[in-house]
């Protein structure tokens, strides 16, 4: 068959392409030295000086960063918390209770920043950073349940019983043997979170009422016209998204499945 | 240790850790209780209510649906994003199924280096990608400037940006990362030596693949199709940056009555509309695919 594999490399090829072009486009024009975004001129980082010099994209970066930080240490600990339930629940409880942990990514993301938008106006809490970080929970949450509870299933549950058999409480069995092992799951999913909050944009449109993240802001400067900074903040984010998520990728596909007996 | 002990010594426990269950799932319940049910049950109840003097009264009425449903408008807007939405997914799932196709059975040792840069492209950005095709394409872009510098075109090619086929072409872009895991995930579990069979009993490579392959990775076809075209039919980024006047979508009217008006409820009922349109065809294409690849 090896002949006819030619034309399953070329369709590979062309698909892979047509995936990468748009970030290449912006990180090639994100080290141009001219501000034409049609022509690459020469190299240089004029774009990224402009950006660390700029209030305005500095106070966007710190606010993304912020709200990534706060939305992953509540995942944290609530998605082990829920995990830990939903794997010891009878099958049909878990099944009902994981669907609704579901339910904020079931819905698209649109109609959940209205939504919420609404429901912040009717209960009187001002937009803020706190506003911003609930909605980036929301969307990020069952990501977490998900990966540490795929984790949880494939552990052993002989091993805690044993802990508990040899005098360990149920505060050191969680510490000593559980948390050690369900790590590289913790870790996967946190950095997956960040990510996801880093990117998120549809609902903090809605939510942030002045506490513009990197997205929000990206989208506020296309508005105003093409500026060739916004390459340089775009490829900040790219990168940082693309390694969070490449490293998250990598454990939970090498360690996580490995380790699990 | 009388009787009486020994029956009532497993049950402290239980209960113990039953309130510690309690503990362990009560930060995520409550938080989706609190931050996803209870909005979408508000946004629900402000669907049936009205504006009047410029402020949002509880007078219940569906006057917000017979207009989402009835308005010339609106119709246009849900006809736009089905046909837009609809195209999108099918494209991107065309691409996702060639390509998952490709790595399964034909590229097979190159299977962990590919799906890595599936991984990398699932995570290179929605709003940073869709904004890079505003270079590429739009007048002053990328490939204009390159066609002309070579002397192909006298003028700018204004047709590649703001329409339909550019909102089609940036949604599949996005959407095809997204539709290659289901794929490959029902792909894997094909067995080659059924296809063979299928051909040793006189089936075409055309018969073997319809009658053994597609039932088989039906699933995933469907989880991709269903993903995509949720996404696409909810979404405001594309339309609003690449699409133009005849790519508009329900998503950027939804977007805009929250963000500049103040009609809220007719926005509320906009949205229902959108979800409950998004399920039927979702489960109307499950329905369909089950029925005829049984």
């Amino acid at each position: 068959m090896s002949e006819r594999r030619w034309p399953w490399i070329a369709l590979v090829a062309v698909v892979l392409l047509f995936l990468f072009i748009p970030a290449v486009v912006v990180v090639l024009f994100a080290f141009n030295s001219s501000d034409s975004t049609s022509e690459f001129a020469g190299f240089s980082t004029r774009w990224f000086s402009s950006v660390f010099e700029n209030d305005e994209y500095m106070s966007a970066l710190e606010n993304s960063l912020t709200a990534a930080a706060w939305t992953t240490a509540f995942d944290v600990v609530a998605g082990v918390g829920a995990a830990l339930v939903l794997v010891r629940l009878p099958r049909r409880l878990t099944t009902f209770l994981s669907s609704a942990f579901l339910i904020p990514i079931m819905v698209p993301g649109l109609i959940i920043g209205v939504a919420l938008l609404v429901f912040f106006s009717k209960i009187e809490l001002r937009l803020s950073m706190t506003t911003v970080v609930i909605g980036h929970i929301l969307v990020t949450l069952p990501l977490m349940i998900l990966i540490v509870g795929a984790r949880l299933e494939r552990l052993d549950p002989a091993l805690l019983e044993a802990a508990r058999d040899l005098g360990a409480g149920s505060w050191t069995a969680f510490r000593r043997i559980l948390l050690p092992m369900i790590a590289p799951a913790l870790i996967a999913g946190g950095l997956l979170v960040f990510a996801f909050s880093l990117d998120e944009f549809i609902i903090t449109l809605f939510t942030n009422g002045g506490t513009t993240t990197v997205p929000v802001l990206i989208f506020a400067l296309l508005r105003r016209g093409l500026d060739p900074s916004v390459n340089a903040i775009a490829t900040l984010l790219l990168v940082g998204t693309t390694l969070l998520g490449v490293v998250a990728a990598r454990i939970v596909s090498r360690r996580g499945m490995s380790l699990g007996h | 240790m009388s009787s009486e002990a020994r029956a009532r010594r497993p049950l402290a426990p239980r209960l113990r850790r039953r309130g510690a269950a309690a503990a362990q799932i009560s930060p995520a319940a409550l938080f989706v209780l609190a931050f996803a049910v209870a909005p979408l049950v508000i946004f629900l109840l402000y669907s049936f209510w009205k504006v009047s003097n410029f402020e949002i009264v509880s007078e219940w009425n569906l006057g917000n649906y017979s207009e989402a449903l009835g308005e010339e408008v609106y119709r246009r807007a849900f006809l736009n994003t089905l046909r837009i939405a609809g195209s999108a997914a099918l494209l991107a799932t065309l691409i996702a199924y060639l390509f998952a196709h490709a790595m399964r059975f034909h590229l097979r040792r190159w299977q962990e280096p590919l799906l890595f840069c599936v991984i990398v492209a699932l995570f290179s950005g929605y709003l940073v990608r869709i904004f890079a095709w505003r270079t590429l394409l739009g007048e002053h872009g990328f490939i204009n400037e390159t066609l002309l510098s070579i002397g192909i075109i006298n003028e700018p090619l204004g047709f590649l940006l703001y329409n339909r086929i550019a909102a089609v072409v940036v949604l599949a872009n996005f959407l095809v990362p997204l539709a290659i895991l289901p794929i490959y995930g029902v792909l894997q579990n094909v067995d080659e030596r059924e296809v063979l069979a299928a051909r040793d009993l006189g089936c075409g490579p055309a018969g073997a693949f319809r009658r053994v392959t597609l039932p088989l990775a039906w699933p995933g076809i469907a989880a991709a199709l269903a993903l995509t075209f949720i996404i696409a039919a909810a979404d405001y980024l594309t339309p609003t940056l690449v699409g133009g006047v005849n790519g508009t979508m329900i998503g950027q009217t939804i977007a805009t009555t929250f963000l500049d008006s103040f009609d809220w409820p007719a926005g509320a009922a906009i949205s229902f509309v959108t979800l409950a349109l998004i399920l039927l065809i979702v489960a109307t294409v499950r329905l369909l695919g089950n029925r005829v690849l049984r």
